[in-house]
């Protein structure tokens, strides 16, 4: 669905060979692509339009290396400025005070807290040797106050006594007395989902953090959220003045552009980042990674990625030299044709390679159906080794003997060789991608190897 | 006026301000240039609308040449642009079989229980017999959140352990629901992440148990969509028609201030239905989605 902005890039630099210097003509143009970039990826108006302000004064009066071509440059700089203001440092969170240390999360209704809580636990309880108490306020929500103690139960993390008819601020206070007098050093207390605009709800966590002093206030937001998730981080901040913010779903494949918004608004820090259904898939922050996504490079990672776990290692490197190279043979159209199949078939594959969108759509006409795949290798399979290196020699009387081994018609065999043709032409253009083959080969973005052992939620 | 409409345009005050706070600004000063043009697109943005179908209506704005650039005219013109999009996705959900099957699906967190119990409370108030069938197995306590719902709207529940297999609870469920003549079985379905397979795969076998009893089950699949969500909800549409073929969605969470202009997106390219919209916590605040309400409260018109 997206195209990536390096692609975008480049075609807003055409103009721009032959210069030596980036003026601010050829640089409107790049601009209004990353305005549509950002914007893709859910980054707030406001916050796309001040961090544009800022790159472009970045990037005006640069001089354009001759190895590089502008667009790249251009990217680069974006890229840095986008970590650069996602924070650069990993924080832990402040237990740092007089026991207990209260952690109270807040965000939107389904923004993902009660899992959260019992993750951030979870954490507490591993990387350190703190004793953690946690409570849910969610009197509204039908069973929110059973689930925290369900995870709780399932994780050997102690959950408060769930007394019913009792107010978000009573449980909170029995909370905090409780974990006084049962020596706990952590307490972390989930709470309803609420939205900004509601001023009771707003009211309500207010009165409660006010009454009790937390050491820890974090937002709980969707990685998924739209461009309204500057207002949530507003109004959250100004009621609770957080101290960091907790970005959820970070497994889905959001660009994930709401988390610097979110970052720019509220000026405290993204602390952690859920990154699946189990307890453990919490992880630190890392800006380059959520950069990444925002500018939607990640892409190529990816599909690496989804290679190396369909695959395996040593194939997927394989496969990538195939594609490099722009050598494919029918034997290895057929072995392959089974693997790509796996990874979502060729259009799948083909979508996560920039520059490639017109090709895909090609190849989606063309081999829509993974019968098609079944028929193809029972066809190439009837070939001789020969034929299969040289498919130019399978003239008619090849083709019916090819036709009585597979059972497949002579038209069927046809429009397999058409395919394959053109098949083998588009890898050839992807060899020829010069963008794709220096983010693969160069060494300041992540090496293939990185790639592989490392984007656990890329 | 209707209290449905009454209370979608509440939820959806605060946005139609900022738009129009916006668009009077626009307009009062300046002639519709490209400059005035680009900055009304921006406005469109701030509502989740995406880029394609902002630039599409700004464009058609464009193309008209308008002589009269008043505000009216000029939202009564977007007005248009988005009901014609809009129009075509109003539909009703209707019960056709004994029992209607509608299966709930969508991503973690969007508001799958609650809209069960919203939609069971409005079915068995004009006298439908209703079950609820618990089948995330997953999440902690999501069976004992939808029995409170069961038990408020006076549903029969059907339910299972724990970390057991959703699609044999269905395929049990669906069997009693027919004896004990069922009018509409909502099943609730475990929150997943549309790009996970595994978590997909086991959405596909749910609907292929059901197409054993019978091809045409389920008779809904219903998609259910957080209206605070951005462009992604695309995506999700996208990849759920990928192993299902949707019926419809629901929006929900559209009483912020997050103002769902996604929908208008999707609209255009999926043409899926939009059966509901929640715009409160309350029972009664999931209403019919209205096209023309909706777009009109959009735009404060």
């Amino acid at each position: 669905m997206f195209e990536s902005l390096g692609e975008k890039l480049s075609i807003a630099f055409k103009k721009l060979k032959g210069k030596g210097v980036i003026t601010e003509t050829t640089l409107n143009d790049a601009m209004r692509e990353i305005r549509i970039a950002l914007l893709e990826a859910d980054v707030a108006l406001e916050v796309s339009k001040s961090f544009i302000q800022l790159v472009k004064e970045k990037a005006l009066g640069k001089e354009v290396l001759k190895s590089v071509d502008p667009a790249q440059m251009v990217v680069k700089i974006v890229n840095d400025e986008l970590i650069e203001i996602l924070g650069s440092e990993n924080y832990e969170l402040n237990l740092k005070s007089k026991p207990p240390a209260i952690v109270l999360l807040a965000g939107l209704q389904g923004s993902g807290k009660t899992t959260s809580a019992a993750k951030l636990a979870k954490r507490i309880t591993q990387t350190s040797n703190k004793k953690v108490l946690m409570a849910s306020l969610d009197v509204y929500r039908p069973a929110a106050q059973e689930q925290l103690e369900v995870l709780g139960n399932q994780n050997q993390i102690q959950t408060l006594e769930i007394i019913k008819n009792q107010k978000p601020l009573e449980i909170a206070e029995r909370a905090v007395n409780y974990a006084k007098s049962e020596f706990f050093d952590v307490l972390i207390l989930d709470s309803a989902g609420r939205n900004q605009v509601d001023d009771k709800m707003m009211k309500e966590i207010v009165t409660i953090s006010k009454k009790i002093k937390t050491t820890e206030r974090l937002l709980v937001v969707d990685s998924m959220a739209g461009q309204d998730a500057v207002n949530t981080a507003k109004h959250f901040n100004t009621a609770l003045n957080l101290t960091g913010i907790l970005l959820t779903r970070v497994d889905g494949d959001s660009r994930g552009g709401a988390a610097l918004s979110m970052k720019s608004v509220a000026k405290c820090p993204i602390k952690f980042i859920g990154v699946g259904e189990k307890v453990e898939d919490l992880e630190e922050f890392h800006p380059d990674r959520i950069a990444n996504r925002i500018l939607g490079m990640g892409d190529v990672v990816t599909l690496v990625e989804k290679a190396h776990k369909e695959i395996n290692e040593k194939e997927a490197e394989d496969l990538q030299k195939r594609f490099l190279k722009g050598k494919f043979t029918l034997n290895d159209y057929s072995k392959q044709l089974s693997q790509i199949s796996k990874m979502g078939g060729i259009g799948g594959l083909l979508k996560y390679l920039p520059g490639l969108n017109e090709i895909k759509n090609k190849i989606e006409e063309s081999n829509e159906h993974n019968e098609i795949i079944n028929i193809q290798n029972s066809i190439i399979s009837s070939m001789t080794k020969k034929e299969r290196i040289y498919p130019e020699l399978i003239k008619a009387s090849r083709k019916k003997r090819i036709s009585l081994g597979s059972g497949r018609s002579v038209q069927e065999i046809n429009k397999l060789l058409k395919q394959f043709k053109k098949m083998s032409q588009m890898v050839k253009k992807v060899g020829k991608n010069k963008q794709l083959e220096s983010m693969l080969k160069s060494g300041d973005q992540n090496s293939i190897q990185s790639m592989l052992t490392n984007n656990k939620f890329l | 006026m209707f209290g449905w409409i009454k209370n979608l345009k509440k939820g959806l005050n605060k946005s139609s301000k900022k738009i129009n706070e916006g668009l009077t600004k626009i307009f009062k000063s300046k002639k519709i240039n490209e400059e005035t043009l680009d900055e009304l697109q921006d406005l469109l943005i701030t509502s989740d609308i995406g880029i394609s179908v902002s630039d599409s209506i700004i464009d058609s704005l464009r193309k008209k040449k308008l002589n009269d650039i008043s505000l009216e005219s000029v939202k009564k013109n977007i007005n248009e642009s988005l009901v014609e999009i809009l129009l075509p996705v109003q539909k009703k959900l209707e019960l056709k079989s004994t029992p209607h099957v509608i299966l709930m699906i969508g991503v973690n967190g969007s508001g799958k229980t609650s809209s069960i119990g919203k939609l069971a409370s409005k079915f068995s108030r004009t006298g439908k017999k209703v079950g609820i069938v618990a089948a995330d197995t997953f999440r902690a306590a999501a069976i004992d959140q939808l029995r409170v719902w069961a038990e408020r709207t006076k549903s029969k529940f059907y339910f299972t352990n724990v970390n057991s297999d959703p699609a044999a609870l269905v395929y049990k469920s669906y069997n009693e629901s027919l004896e004990e003549k069922i009018d509409v079985l909502l099943i609730d379905t475990a929150g997943r992440l549309h790009n996970k397979s595994n978590l997909m795969d086991e959405l596909s076998k749910i609907i292929r148990v059901m197409k054993k009893i019978d091809e045409k089950l389920p008779q809904e699949i219903v998609l259910v969509l957080d209206g605070n969500s951005g462009q992604n909800s695309l995506k999700q549409v996208e990849k759920f028609n990928e192993v299902t073929s949707l019926s419809g969605t629901i929006i929900t969470k559209l009483d912020g201030s997050a103002k769902g202009g996604f929908i208008v997106s999707i609209s255009k390219k999926f043409k899926t239905p939009i059966f509901f919209i929640g715009v409160g916590e309350s029972e009664d605040d999931l209403i019919d989605f209205n096209a023309k309400e909706f777009s009109k409260a959009l735009l404060s018109l």
